[in-house]
């Protein structure tokens, strides 16, 4: 029986119902994008070039799993164990096993890679000119470079800030596509393996044996030496380049932690969305109520109904999704977390979760919504005006209150708790008060009003009385517009002021911990010792401190849990630090730190891992590799230098190049500019101190734009979402304002009635979202810098506040012009 | 204002009872005992009602009369089972309505109420013929369909049967209305001023359709209503105020209705 009335339902309240199908269509588009940048995070990636003739590549484990389950991905390449080869090499099914390591090289202030002849035959390349390099000094160049120079000519190649000349004795082209990421050039094997870091080889190409798939072979290979990661087919990709992996990780990382955000909001959208449609409807439902509906017939009408538009809504929101994705890729391409060349995986799963999640929360929103529906009592039906029933649920209240005030309390963290750890209460807080606002929104708007009408009704305007009467007995639809607003806004500021805030307070360090007077690089690819070497014996120089920065998971035991932290870690020379590095020491002394079993930490990391002086600690350097070491000293300056101090030689070691990153010079008094003047002679970069960014700066900016355009979609779903609301709520309203105009309103009147209205929304929007950011807020600074007033950029704030602000007004003004484009008569004349 | 404790009568049966319906025990088709109705608690609570017995015999035709605010519709709402009383009794033919839960008090309704109200008595969404039909769906009862065509040519509107409400004047709705009150033949058919919107002409049309359809199906019919000349039309006439019942006219003419009036004061 219901069909026929859930089609009628359908047809007859189609306006409505787009506001719910748009609601719908919106969420699964947000889910589906983000669904694909995971998904893409697990599958996704970059296409082989320099390996695309090897059958598997094989390579060290990228990812470490730590005790208690988390992933992360390993910064720096992890060496395949050289018993590892011997064992791939004696495989009966391997026809071929070649080992490549690639060397960083500068060429005139490029960066390219140099790679051992043998390992050619992994693309493969093959002479077209000339012939293979036999000397150490002789190069051969491909495509790319030949263009750049000619067979025969000396180039200068720069390794590790050391530069060289060498002779161009071929020119190399690849078999198929030419790989194109970097340009490369090849030396002998035997210069190759001088220039390796650490000896052995960090990416093995085998060839598989006639007969037998590269999957097979790669089975054999993993079952023979488990602990190396084998990759083929296109995967090969993620096996060549570190940076796609990376891209993964950071994908995910990206799609989850605003998966959670997203998905909340969209959730609340939809609900209110859902339950506004179906109050507009009360009457219907009263009446058939009336004549004999049961609750439960109701609760079955608004769920096929909502189901069929949801679906519709949901599966519509598909194709947008994939777009949605792609525009992300985009922009953290141009933010320069992800290569500009990563492509998106899009397999039929995100999508599927998507609209299945989106149906499946459309459904519980109808229920709840039909829930008053049914309940609804049938005299309602009799009564002429559909009044806003406007109570909120008892249990809803006292969940917000609370989760308003747990998440008053996690703000208040940072006042006990010392360190940045503490800073994890006030980023939960942020969630549980938007939560809480989004229980409390319809209650906290009507007191809102309450106290903001009082004044508007006294203006003595016509429209701003109406609009404050109005905004009063309405204050459940109101709050349907301001609450998404306010989460917005609430939701912008705390994402952007966490990161100023950390921002601010690392470059307050590191500007006050540099005390050296110069900052040398020595191009793309780094330092090496030889270089170091050539700065210290400069005229003029007084200490050269050579600095490496990585990455160290730290795996320690908190509340007799298993724990594990990633941090910035940096390699300093100590005995050079006196002159040219202040980290704050408050315990011990850096000068013990003198080996790889000694390291410093930031009285930070200290806390938080609950290791003090003495201690031994234990973590995964960024090639994956395993250290202990005592605590020597702790420092207060960790997010300005890197939480883990540990010596230069020792940290080298475990990181791709094996190179610094940057040097850290004094020079003797007097003598800045002339030290200046002959390290820029001898090719290298010389800058101020004041040139050094914060360690991490380089991430924490990437980081921040990823964010930026994570919110950016995010907000834009909310602008949807609230034009929607708007527009829906608004059209309710044509009767009333038909009727304004039949007893002499003018349509300016009306407007103006609106207009204050919106204005009354947006403020209180605001105030509420500045509200609910403002107690995290104080509560991260203080836990980062100490200062109660957190440093937030005003402009990216007003820009969150105003964009929203200016959102809101538009779709209210939109929304009551489309509504009395209709001539009053047909409003008031029509029946029902 | 006096409660009139007296108002229990007896209203003689014309025809025969259906075999379906029908309380042997009083015969009545309508029972109220004790019905107090409250509005609100504390120092807000309004006393709809204070306490009404009455019983309607079986294919009778009843108006009720009285002041604005004085509990007709709240009465009609609890004797037609719309609404709860907050103590006392309810009976349509046998059973017990006032305790019934709201699922059971909806099948109940379906099944044996039929109402007709002032306005928006139908679903925009429907057609004619589908709110007609509308608490046969609803019961998941096949349409019995010379029955149902019956029942649109008695109302007159046969040619207008695919319109959609918005598409008709405001009699035409509430003869719509009648057709749907009637369809399930129940044992009683409510009505809540339902020439209220209408003019005069249009008032007594639907008002003629009422009362000859009733009588045809021997239904028995309250209605309230605050015209005089069409409380003329009823068998009887109660009349409330204040809730409680102050009297009833039998057979009464509009004068002796308007001087009852006016004797309750302001109406
Ligand atoms: N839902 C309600 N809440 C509180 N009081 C109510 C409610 N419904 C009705 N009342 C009050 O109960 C009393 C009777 O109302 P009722 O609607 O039954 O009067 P009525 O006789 O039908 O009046 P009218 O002729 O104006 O329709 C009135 O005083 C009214 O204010
Ligand atoms: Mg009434």
């Amino acid at each position: 029986m219901v069909n026929a009335l859930v089609r009628a339902g359908i047809r007859q309240n189609r306006g409505t119902l787009i506001g719910m199908l748009v609601a719908v269509l919106t969420a699964t588009m947000l889910a589906t994008g983000l669904g694909v940048l995971i998904e893409s995070g697990a599958r996704g990636g970059l296409d082989p070039e320099r390996y695309a003739a090897a059958d598997v590549i094989v390579g060290g484990t990228q990812t470490f799993v730590s005790p208690e389950d988390a992933s992360y991905a390993l910064p720096e390449r992890v060496p395949v164990p050289a018993d590892a080869l011997d064992a791939i090499r004696v495989l009966p099914d391997a026809a071929a096993v070649v080992a490549d390591t690639t060397v960083p090289l500068s060429w005139g202030g490029t960066a390219i890679e140099a790679h051992g002849w043998s390992a050619a035959t992994l693309t493969p390349y093959s002479i077209t000119e000339g012939r293979a390099p036999r000397a150490a000094d002789e190069v051969v160049v491909d495509g790319i470079l030949a263009a750049r120079t000619e067979l025969g000519a000396t180039i200068t190649l720069g390794h590790g800030g050391i530069d060289a000349e060498y002779r161009v004795v071929g020119i190399a082209a690849a078999d198929g596509d030419q790989p194109s990421r970097a340009a490369h050039v090849f030396v002998t094997d035997a210069t190759a393996s001088a220039w390796m870091p650490h000896g052995g080889a960090t990416v093995v190409g085998v060839f598989a044996r006639d007969g037998v798939s590269p999957s097979e072979l790669a089975r054999e290979i993993h079952a023979q030496v488990p602990e190396v990661a084998t990759y083929t087919g296109r995967d090969r990709g993620a096996g060549e380049f570190l940076d796609a992996g990376a891209a993964r990780a950071t994908l995910v990382a990206i799609g989850s932690s605003f998966a959670g955000t997203a998905i909340l909001i969209a959730l609340f959208v939809v609900t209110s969305t859902l339950s506004l449609s179906i109050q507009r409807r009360r009457r219907e439902f009263a009446l058939l109520r009336a004549i004999g509906a049961t609750p439960l017939q109701i609760h079955r009408l608004v769920a096929q109904e909502v189901l069929i538009v949801a679906g519709v809504g949901a599966i519509l929101g598909v194709i947008p999704g994939l777009l949605l994705a792609a525009v992300m890729r985009f922009g953290f391409a141009q933010a320069g977390v992800i290569p500009s060349d990563f492509a998106l995986t899009f397999g039929p799963i995100p999508p599927l979760i998507a609209v299945v999640a989106m149906v499946a929360a459309s459904q519980l929103a109808a229920a709840v919504a039909a829930r008053r529906s049914a309940r609804i009592s049938p005299i309602e039906a009799l009564q002429e005006a559909s009044t806003t029933p406007a109570r909120v649920g008892r249990a809803r209240t006292i969940v917000g209150v609370v989760l308003g005030v747990l998440g008053l309390a996690a703000s208040a963290v940072p006042l006990v708790v010392p360190g940045t750890i503490a800073i994890a209460g006030p980023v939960a807080a942020a969630l549980l008060l938007i939560v809480a606002v989004g229980l409390l929104g319809p209650r906290l708007v009507r007191i809102a009003i309450a106290v903001l009408g009082a004044p508007l009704r006294h203006l003595g305007s016509a429209s701003a009385f109406l609009a404050a009467t109005n905004a009063r007995s309405n204050s459940r639809r109101l709050a349907a517009a301001i609450v998404p607003l306010a989460l917005g806004i609430g939701l912008g500021l705390v994402q952007v002021g966490t990161q100023s805030i950390v921002a601010a307070e690392a470059t307050a360090q590191s500007r006050a911990g540099v005390t050296a007077d110069l900052m040398v690089t020595g191009g793309p690819s780094g330092l090496s010792d030889a270089a170091v070497g050539t700065i210290v014996r400069t005229p003029g120089v007084e200490a050269v401190n050579p600095v490496v920065v990585s990455q160290i998971i730290v795996s320690f035991v908190q509340l007799g849990d298993p724990t594990s932290e990633q941090y910035p870690i940096q390699g300093i020379d100590p005995a050079a630090l006196g002159t040219t590095m202040d980290l704050g020491v408050v315990s011990g002394t850096l000068d013990d730190v003198t080996d790889d079993h000694t390291i410093a930490l930031s009285s930070d990391a200290a806390l938080a891992t609950g290791a003090q002086l003495g201690d031994s600690v234990t973590g995964h350097l960024g090639d994956g590799a395993v250290i202990t070491a005592t605590v020597v000293a702790t420092y207060t300056r960790g997010l300005g230098f890197g939480d883990v101090t540990m010596t230069n030689a020792a940290l080298r070691a475990h990181t791709t190049s094996g190179l610094s990153d940057y040097a850290l010079v004094s020079t003797e008094s007097g003598m800045s500019a002339s030290v200046q003047e002959s390290l820029g002679a001898a090719g290298f970069t010389v800058l101020d101190h004041r040139a050094l960014r914060a360690a991490g700066d380089g991430a924490r900016e990437a980081n921040s734009l990823v964010n930026l355009i994570a919110l950016a979609v995010i907000l834009g779903y909310i602008a949807i979402a609230v034009v929607n609301t708007l527009v829906l709520a608004t059209g309710e309203r044509r009767r009333e304002f038909a009727l304004m105009q039949f007893v002499g309103s003018t349509r300016r009147q009306v407007r103006a009635m609106m207009r204050i209205e919106s204005l009354v929304a947006v403020v209180l929007a605001a105030v509420l979202g500045v509200l609910v950011a403002a107690a995290p807020l104080v509560g991260i600074s203080v836990g980062i810098s100490g200062q109660p007033l957190p440093k937030i950029s005003l402009i990216e704030s007003a820009a969150i506040v105003g964009s929203l602000s200016i959102i809101g007004v538009i779709a209210l003004a939109l929304a009551t012009r489309g509504v009395m484009r209709s001539a009053p008569l047909t409003e008031i004349g029509s029946r029902q | 204002m006096s409660r009139l404790d007296t108002a229990v009568t007896t209203v003689d049966h014309r025809g025969p009872a259906r075999a379906t319906a029908g309380s042997p025990a009083t015969g009545s088709a309508i029972r109220l005992q004790g019905v107090v109705k409250q509005y609100g608690t504390g120092t807000s609570a309004v006393m709809a009602l204070r306490g009404i017995d009455l019983s309607l015999a079986r294919g009778s035709f009843t108006a009720i009369m009285g002041p604005s605010g004085s509990g007709k519709s709240t009465f009609l709402h609890t004797a037609a089972g719309l609404d709860t009383p907050t103590s006392g009794s309810v009976w349509i033919g046998d059973t017990e309505i006032s305790h019934l839960r709201a699922t059971r008090l909806a099948k109940f309704r379906r099944e044996h109420v039929g109402f007709v109200f002032q306005a928006y008595n139908l679903l925009p969404a429907l057609s004619v013929e589908e709110n007609v039909t509308l608490p046969l769906r609803l019961a998941g009862r096949g349409v019995d369909k010379p029955w149902r065509d019956r029942m649109i040519h008695s109302v007159g509107l046969d040619d207008l049967r695919g319109r959609r409400p918005a598409e008709l004047s405001g009699g035409q709705q509430q003869r719509v209305a009648i057709a749907r009150a009637l369809i399930t033949r129940p044992d009683a058919v409510f009505a809540d001023e339902p020439t209220g919107a209408l003019d005069s002409r249009a008032g007594k049309q639907v008002l003629d359709l009422l009362v000859q359809m009733t009588h045809e199906l021997n239904q028995t019919v309250v209605m309230v209503t605050h015209d005089p000349m069409v409380a003329a039309r009823a068998e009887r006439v109660i009349f409330l105020a204040d809730g409680a019942l102050v009297g009833a006219l039998e057979g009464a003419t509009t004068q002796q209705i308007v001087d009852r009036m006016t004797g309750l004061g302001t109406w």
